[in-house]
This record gives structure tokens, C-alpha cells and sequence, in this order.
């Protein structure tokens, strides 16, 4: 039952009420009371939704008081201006979450009119409304926030790349399950020179090239920064033995994380937002520089950032083709925000 | 066959956001369609005598959300969702006499014991039932199982919840698909949170 007791309206004179972190948006608030209302308090924040796979989180800001103690007669209009300033995070409508940023009215009535508000809920049985009156009376208009113009800048310290796949711990345990399987199956001790035999052909097919692989080459030192064109800059600093590879392919990503911890268990996604092209180089130099563009501003994505169980991060991967035909792959985050913005404060 | 199937027919709602993930508690008040023993554990919380009320069953069958909204109902009573990060209680928790936990795994057997004799009454959710420690604590104890999902109550959720993410409230009856319903069913059984996975994945704004 919409205006029963008090309509509100929110009117922004920027007709899509889009802005900018630090950006002022101005509009008008404007009441019109259906009964006589006693206000104890009036006023209007700006409140962000994080909704998707994880419990809503919410932010306020902005928060106003613009009446107290006032009784708002019936049949009157009232107007007040309102100003609201645009913050971080931006909107931003992702895979397991959502940012929704709305300007949403506040108001605590007293005396006999929390009463009577509270007693025509009752009566049309609205009994969970009826707990709290005053929300009843609240409203909202939706908002949207950019997210700034500025040029993305990486943090530039040396970092390594590790090698991704198996560790040696989960290795055995996949040596052992599979040799206990066999002993099972070939009926030990019968068939032992049939077990030992499926366990050499083990050895070599999963654990001796990972040590070979991990033996070539098990570390890459790499530096990311921003070019003079507002660029991303990868540059790898191969080992020696660099002979042995043959091709080098490079790829960064950018990976929405939410934990789940609604109920009894947890549940982690991660989900890419954004992937770049991928750049190979066939037998690299010592030193060797891949420059990616940054993913377009317009495009919905996100800088190193964290609130709650959400974050974005961004993601270097690594191909490393031997020349034997072998292949080993490496990921490493990288931190990437964007110039004069606080965006983890 | 589940995919690329919407759970409801009406094709003019607008919506404020995807209804099949988190909730605000205010939502889960209009949301929740409690389990038949939700009155008997409510008496429970409101008698004098002391009790574990534990909330048992396996992942995703609505233990945390049963929890949660019987706080509500509890307002000045403390409810603590633990999790890996997060399972100490504060010092002040202690003052208390009843006080609601979700996920009492993450606490050591001492710190669970040490719970159960301190308070009057706790009301637990867990994923296997704790009658041992219990017993070892001496404490009475009672038990609600989860299991099990009435089509009817998982249609009615799911109405709950397209109605409470629109962006302006309908009159109109919210048409839900039966026949995906049923196969949800079939294909999850009474994982309740499954389903609403599934959906929140395949739902096209």
C-alpha cells in the first residue's frame, strides 16, 4: 500500500543520477503526509547492496537529518534540497555479486502517530511490518556510481611466478592411492612384478617429469608496471637455462572472489571478469617484455579491491613451452589500483 | 534439461536484483516458509527450563536460516555465525543465559562442552548430531532434524522471493513453472540451497 500515510518523492535535477567518486549530485526531497504526522526524526542516506552468492552486505554514507521534531500537517507539501556525493565501490552488476547503491529516506515517528501507523498494519494483519512502523514509511530512488577516470597503476616490486599443478605432497598421495589400487586389483602379492611394473610406469608418467619440469625451471622473476601510454608492462626475467624453452605465452585476467559462508559450510568462486588476449613469444630473450592495454573503463571491471568476503583480483598466467614438448604453467597476482584513488581505504 | 528454463512464466516483472541469492533478515521475514516443529521450538526458547536446542542436517536444508529468523523473534537474545575466521566468543557473550550458535564446529570440544554447562540454553545448528557431548556435559537436549522439501513450501519460497526482489511491488500471481519445479527436485532432492544455486546461476535479468 503505497502513500497510505506519507508519499515521498526523490527527484534528481541529473536526470540519471550517474556520478563520480567525489562527484555532487543535487535534488529535491519533497513530502506530502496523508494523515498528520508527529516526526521525532527525518532525514535520507545513501546506502550501497552487495547482493549475489554470499549474505547481503551493506554500506551507508552520506547520512543526513533534515527535520526533528516536527509535526508534518496532512495536505501539505513540504520540499528539502538534497545532496549526495559519489563514493567507491562503483556500481556494479558481476556474476556471484551485485553493487546496488540507492538514496533511501529514514524516518522515526513519535507519539501518537507511530501508534496509529503501527495499529492500521495490525489490523490488516501486516504483523511483521507492524514490528517496526517506521520502515514502512521509508523510500528510495536508485543511484548509480562510475567508477574513476583515472589511469590504472601497478605496484612494481620483482615478484616470482610458481608453478601451478601438483606439490610433491599431493603427488604421493596420488602415487600411493593408485599403487594401493593396483595391489587390490592385481591381487598382491601374486602379481607383484605386474605392481611393480604399473608403478614404474607411474613414476614416469606423472612424477618424473613434474620434478624434470619442476628442475628446468620452477621460478620466473617477473616486474609489472604501467608504460608511459598508460599500458600494462610484464617484464620476465628467464633463467639460464632459458635454452630449453621454447615458447613463451602470456596472459592476464581479472577474477571476481566470493565467499560464501551463508549456512554450516563455506563455498569459495571465482569467477574471471575480464581476460586479456593472449601474447606468445617463441625462443625468449633473457629479458622479455609483453605490454597488454588495460581492459576499457567502460567495460565492467574492477581494481585489486576487497570489501567483506568479496574481492577482485588480477591475475598473471604463464605457458611455458619446453622444447621437448612439455609444458608448465605459472600464476601470480598482481595489485593493480588506480592513480590518486583511494579504493582500500 | 534443467538449463535455460525460467522457474516462473509472468514475463513483465522488473526486478531490483537476482531473487535467488543472500537476503536482508527483514527479507527473510517475508521470505521463510518455517518447517512444521518451528512453533515447538519457538515454546522451547520461551520455557524455563534449561536445554540444547540442536538444529541438525547436512548442508544447504535451511538449519542457519531457521536460526537466524528465530533470533529475530529473540531480538535482545546474541546470535554468533561462526565460521573459520571468526570462532571466538567476545567475553560479554557470557553475561548471557541463552544465546544462538551457528556452526558449532568451529569450536574446540572443550570450548563446546564449556558452552553447553554455561548457558541456560543453547540453540545450535550442526551437521552431525552432538548427543555425546551432551551427554558428557550433562545437559538435557533435544533435536530437529532437517531433511526433507514440500514442493508446495519450495514454490512458495521461491514466489517469496521473486516478490521481494522486484523493483515495485505486483498484485499479480507470480506463475511458477511446476514441471522444472518437479525436476528440480528430482535432480537436488532437499538441498534446498542447490536449488537456489541453481536458479540464482540461471537467472536472466
Amino acid at each position: 500500500m503505497p502513500h497510505r500515510f506519507l508519499e515521498t518523492q526523490i527527484v534528481f535535477s541529473n536526470q540519471n543520477s550517474t556520478l563520480f567518486p567525489g562527484e555532487v549530485g543535487k535534488g529535491e526531497l519533497i513530502l506530502k503526509p496523508k494523515i498528520d504526522l508527529e516526526v521525532h526524526l527525518f532525514g535520507y542516506h545513501v546506502a550501497m547492496e552487495g547482493r549475489g552468492q554470499t549474505a547481503v552486505i551493506t554500506k551507508l554514507n552520506n547520512e543526513t537529518v533534515l527535520i526533528k521534531n516536527v509535526k508534518l500537517l496532512k495536505g501539505e507539501t513540504y520540499r528539502y534540497d538534497v545532496e549526495i556525493v559519489g563514493v567507491l565501490p562503483p556500481t556494479y552488476a558481476g556474476e556471484n555479486i551485485s553493487f546496488y547503491w540507492r538514496v533511501e529516506t529514514f524516518i522515526e515517528l513519535q507519539g501518537k502517530s507511530y501508534d496509529q501507523v503501527r495499529n492500521s498494519l495490525l489490523k490488516k494483519f501486516k504483523l511483521l511490518a507492524a514490528i517496526n512502523p517506521n520502515k514502512k514509511l521509508s523510500t528510495f530512488k536508485s543511484v548509480y556510481f562510475k567508477a574513476p577516470d583515472t589511469p590504472y597503476s601497478v605496484n612494481s616490486i620483482p615478484l616470482s611466478l610458481n608453478q601451478t599443478g601438483f606439490s610433491p605432497l599431493s603427488i604421493g598421495l596420488v602415487f600411493m592411492i593408485f599403487f594401493f589400487l593396483a595391489c587390490g586389483l592385481l591381487d598382491y602379492p601374486a602379481n607383484l612384478g605386474a605392481i611393480i611394473l604399473f608403478a614404474i610406469v607411474l613414476l614416469f608418467a606423472f612424477v618424473i617429469p613434474h620434478y624434470y619440469k619442476a628442475r628446468l625451471l620452477d621460478k620466473i622473476e617477473f616486474v609489472a608496471n604501467t608504460t608511459e601510454n598508460n599500458q600494462l608492462s610484464l617484464n620476465f626475467i628467464l633463467p639460464d637455462n632459458r635454452k630449453k624453452i621454447s615458447k613463451l605465452k602470456v596472459q592476464y585476467k581479472i577474477v571476481e572472489k566470493v565467499i560464501d559462508d551463508r549456512g554450516t559450510s563455506s563455498y569459495t568462486y571465482h569467477h574471471p571478469i575480464y581476460r586479456s588476449a593472449t601474447k606468445e613469444k617463441r625462443t625468449p630473450q633473457k629479458n622479455t617484455e609483453f605490454i597488454f592495454d588495460f581492459p576499457d573503463k567502460n567495460t565492467n571491471t574492477m581494481v585489486s579491491f576487497q570489501i567483506g568476503d568479496i574481492s577482485f583480483y588480477w591475475e598473471v598466467n604463464v605457458i611455458i613451452e619446453f622444447d621437448y614438448g612439455g609444458e608448465s604453467t605459472f600464476a601470480q597476482k598482481i595489485f593493480v589500483e588506480q592513480k590518486d584513488v583511494n579504493w582500500n581505504p | 534439461m534443467l538449463n535455460n528454463q525460467s522457474i516462473f512464466f509472468n514475463n513483465n516483472l522488473t526486478f531490483r536484483f537476482n531473487p535467488f541469492g543472500g537476503i536482508t533478515p527483514e527479507e527473510l521475514n517475508q521470505i521463510i516458509v518455517p518447517k512444521s516443529f518451528f512453533s515447538k521450538i519457538k515454546n522451547l526458547i520461551e520455557s524455563p527450563t534449561p536445554i540444547i536446542i540442536e538444529l541438525v542436517g547436512k548442508k544447504g536444508r535451511g538449519k542457519t536460516t531457521h536460526l537466524t529468523f528465530l533470533q529475530q523473534l529473540f531480538p535482545h537474545l546474541p546470535i554468533v555465525h561462526l565460521t573459520k575466521n571468526n570462532n571466538t566468543l567476545t567475553d560479554n557473550l557470557f553475561t548471557e543465559k541463552i544465546i544462538f550458535l551457528d556452526s558449532i564446529h568451529h569450536l574446540s570440544f572443550q570450548k563446546r562442552i564449556q558452552i553447553y554447562r554455561h548457558f541456560d540454553k543453547v540453540i545450535l545448528t550442526t551437521h552431525q548430531t552432538r548427543i555425546l557431548e551432551y551427554k558428557w556435559a550433562r545437559q538435557k537436549h533435544t533435536n530437529f532434524y532437517f531433511r526433507g522439501l514440500k514442493k508446495e513450501d519450495l514454490q512458495q519460497v521461491i514466489e517469496n522471493r521473486i516478490q521481494s526482489a522486484l523493483l515495485h511491488p505486483t498484485k499479480e500471481k507470480i506463475e511458477i513453472n511446476e514441471a522444472y519445479l518437479s525436476q528440480l527436485i528430482l535432480t537436488f532432492k532437499d538441498n534446498f540451497r542447490g536449488i537456489l544455486n541453481h536458479l540464482y546461476e540461471n537467472f536472466k535479468h
